[in-house]
């Protein structure tokens, strides 16, 4: 369902990512580790088409559809979601008034009526509950202000709402308190369906406990060195990445 | 509403002359407005506002829309060009007293008198009103009387027979010692022509005295220029928020002074502009007495030709230790022909103190447009949410929820047409 091919991308002169080959077939977790500064966030970047990276070579075929060729909200609407690894503050903008547009752009491309904001509350409630997280939440701007695990709390909440096809989490696991970080992981591993695809990007081994993935890439200086079964996960816990990348040159 | 104060007020209205004090007063701040003159552009304060530009001012009259909450809870003074009407909507109790000046020159001389020859700024229109106004309201909010719903000062302009010189209207606002407040004020225009508008607020806060203070101003008179005073002893509270709804021409000539210690004032203020929409903001904060704090957060966005200056001065005095005064001037500049002039400036004669200030101009932050894009909100849908919200902010300041909610829809109304904008 997801296809990368070759893709290549650069900030100035200088080359992030050097041809990066995955396929993810329906119903697949994959996994991303990799070293600060490997190019992983760069990737979701480019999958997601953020302005620094608008020009990309390869193909990213989504359902068929190449996704290089959209802008960002179409991507979203074709069913791409990026869980950010750093979620922007957005001052004076009301969390559950943008959830509900969110919402209602992918409804409109669906054709359906847009929601109103009683329905979209009573809809809300139920996602809000599954993360356990306090109503309050609704009524604050948009990420302003919240710690760095509310953030990524509210980051799986745009989740449950939009209901993607095809998942990317950026470190969601990072700043997630022990109980947090159970709670989500647990709501993205029964977020996983034989439709729908899931990236995890990640640093450690204990989000992958609750949600074990099927396939582990590494990643290092912009090429996937390494792939294999989620036993590699813990074996680069266990000796960290200097082999892999030994291995690779 | 008592009997005595009933008949306090009827006001004979042909007879009427001020008393021999207030005439010496107004004798002087004449002398002082023929002294600085009618400004120009060789005042450094009024460099950028032409007053003789040659604007075709009867263009630009907009009627302001007539605007009602809820307000069976609200007590409101009316305006009428000069004239405040206090007759009609008197809460004269025994903690709240709202009436004109002339019924309470005898009563509140003091306090009024000291209002008109102390409570001034070093600003012409100021002379000019304190000279020029007719009647004024006084709003006296006793000691520890606590004020439940907002009090409205709706100032309304209308077509007279005879052609005004100019509106001036005077507001006399004193908070006691722990007295509380929440003071709305919105503006109403009726006139087809263009008529120059100069309003004062003098504001009173004595210890502990907490005051919520919104000024708004929407499509209205070519020339709007308000100055709000503020005197803030001990422990008391200060919370004013403005919100210009593309006026054509304003200023806003704000003063505090901090008289006793541990006091806190935030100042916040949008200003939408648009077309040739200019807006000039003058703050003169004066830390006297330390150990408070204030904050200024002072924003706008420009589309158009339009023009916005922020001035804002922050002194602190020597002795003054403990002062916390921050100050900034975000622009969002929409369109290339708009222009936003910012002019932060500290002046510290103290140890001990934090300021900081900064202005920041310029276009949407792209990493939040891209966060929003990546939601599934198109490109000019994510603009306009992103614009709503830095405005929103500022609005989101104002406590008083009623308040509030008018305020949001005034500025959703107002940021409507902008989602078609670049
Ligand atoms: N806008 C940018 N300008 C310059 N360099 C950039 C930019 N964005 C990313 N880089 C560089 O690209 C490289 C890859 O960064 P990226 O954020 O993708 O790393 P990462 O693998 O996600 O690291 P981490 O594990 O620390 O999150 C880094 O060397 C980074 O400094
Ligand atoms: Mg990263």
């Amino acid at each position: 369902m997801f296809n990368i091919k070759d893709l290549k991308a650069s900030i100035g002169d200088k080359e992030i990512l050097k041809g990066i080959n995955l396929t993810i077939n329906p119903g697949e977790v994959h996994a991303i580790m990799g070293p600060n500064g490997s190019g992983k966030s760069t990737l979701a970047k480019v999958l997601t088409g953020h302005p620094d990276f608008t020009e990309a070579e390869g193909s990213v075929l989504l359902k068929g559809k190449n996704l290089l060729e959209l802008d960002p909200d179409e991507r979203a609407l074709e069913g791409l979601f990026l869980a950010f690894q750093y979620p922007v503050e957005i001052p004076g903008v009301n969390n559950e008034e943008f959830l509900r547009m969110a919402y209602n752009a992918k409804m409109k491309k669906n054709g359906k009526d847009a929601v109103d904001p009683l329905d979209f509350s009573d809809f809300i409630q139920e996602k809000l509950a599954k993360l356990s997280m306090d109503e309050s939440f609704l009524e604050r701007n948009v990420n302003h202000g919240f710690s760095g695990g509310e953030k990524k709390r509210n980051e799986i909440l745009q989740l449950l709402v939009l209901e993607p096809e095809m998942v990317i989490l950026d470190e969601t696991d990072s700043g997630l308190d022990i109980d947090a970080l159970r709670i989500v992981a647990k709501t993205v591993d029964a977020y996983r369906r034989a439709d729908r695809g899931i990236l995890v990007i990640t640093h450690y081994q204990r989000l992958l406990d609750y949600i074990k993935p099927d396939i582990v890439h590494v990643l290092a200086n912009g090429k996937i060195v390494k792939s294999g079964d989620k036993s590699l996960a813990l074996e680069l816990e266990d000796k960290g990445y200097d082999w892999v990348e030994a291995e690779a040159k | 509403m008592s009997n005595r104060n009933e008949t306090k007020m009827v006001v004979d209205k042909k007879n009427y002359i001020d008393p021999d004090w207030l005439l010496e007063i107004r004798q002087e701040a004449k002398a002082l407005f023929k002294d600085i003159g009618f400004p120009n552009s060789r005042h450094e304060t009024w460099k950028y506002l032409n007053l003789d530009q040659d604007l075709d001012l009867e263009r630009h009259i907009k009627k302001t829309p007539i605007r009602r909450t809820e307000r069976d809870e609200c007590v409101s003074v009316l305006f009428k060009n000069n004239t405040p009407e206090c007759e009609s909507i008197l809460a004269n109790k025994n903690d709240l007293i709202i009436t004109n000046f002339r019924s309470a020159y005898a009563e509140h001389k003091e306090l009024i008198k000291s209002s008109l020859s102390k409570g001034l700024l070093q600003n012409p229109f100021s002379y000019l009103n304190t000279a020029q106004f007719d009647d004024g309201a006084l709003i006296l909010v006793k000691e520890g009387c606590k004020v439940e719903g907002p009090i409205i000062i709706d100032l309304q302009t209308h077509v007279e027979e005879e052609r005004l010189k100019g509106i001036h209207t005077r507001t006399l606002i004193v908070l006691e010692k722990g007295a509380s407040a929440t003071v709305f004020v919105q503006h109403h225009s009726f006139l087809d022509k263009p008529e120059f508008v100069n309003d004062y607020f003098d504001i009173v806060l004595k210890e502990e005295a907490t005051l919520e203070f919104i000024l708004t101003q929407e499509g209205d008179q070519p020339y709007r220029f308000e100055t709000i005073k503020a005197s803030i002893d001990t422990k008391a509270n200060l919370n004013y928020v403005s919100f210009v709804n593309d006026c054509l021409v304003t200023r806003h000539d704000m003063g505090v002074d901090f008289i006793g210690e541990k006091a806190v004032v935030n100042l916040a203020g949008i200003a939408l502009l648009s077309s040739e929409s200019q807006y000039f903001n003058h703050l003169y904060i004066d830390h006297k007495v330390g150990n408070c704090d204030c904050s200024q957060v002072f924003k706008t966005i420009l589309r158009d030709k339009s023009l916005s200056e922020f001035s804002g001065l922050v002194v602190v005095a020597k002795h003054a230790h403990g002062t916390n005064s921050t100050q900034s001037n975000p622009n969002l500049l929409l369109s290339d022909n708009a222009r936003a002039l910012s002019r932060p400036q500290l002046r510290i004669d103290a140890d001990d103190v934090e300021c900081a200030h900064g202005a920041t101009m310029g276009q949407l932050n792209p990493e939040e447009v891209f966060y929003l894009e990546s939601r599934g909100l198109n490109k000019s849908a994510a603009r306009a949410l992103l614009t709503f919200g830095f405005a929103e902010d500022i609005i989101q300041r104002i406590k008083q929820p009623l308040i509030q909610h008018e305020c949001d829809l005034i500025l959703r109304e107002g940021l409507s047409s902008y989602d078609k904008h670049r």
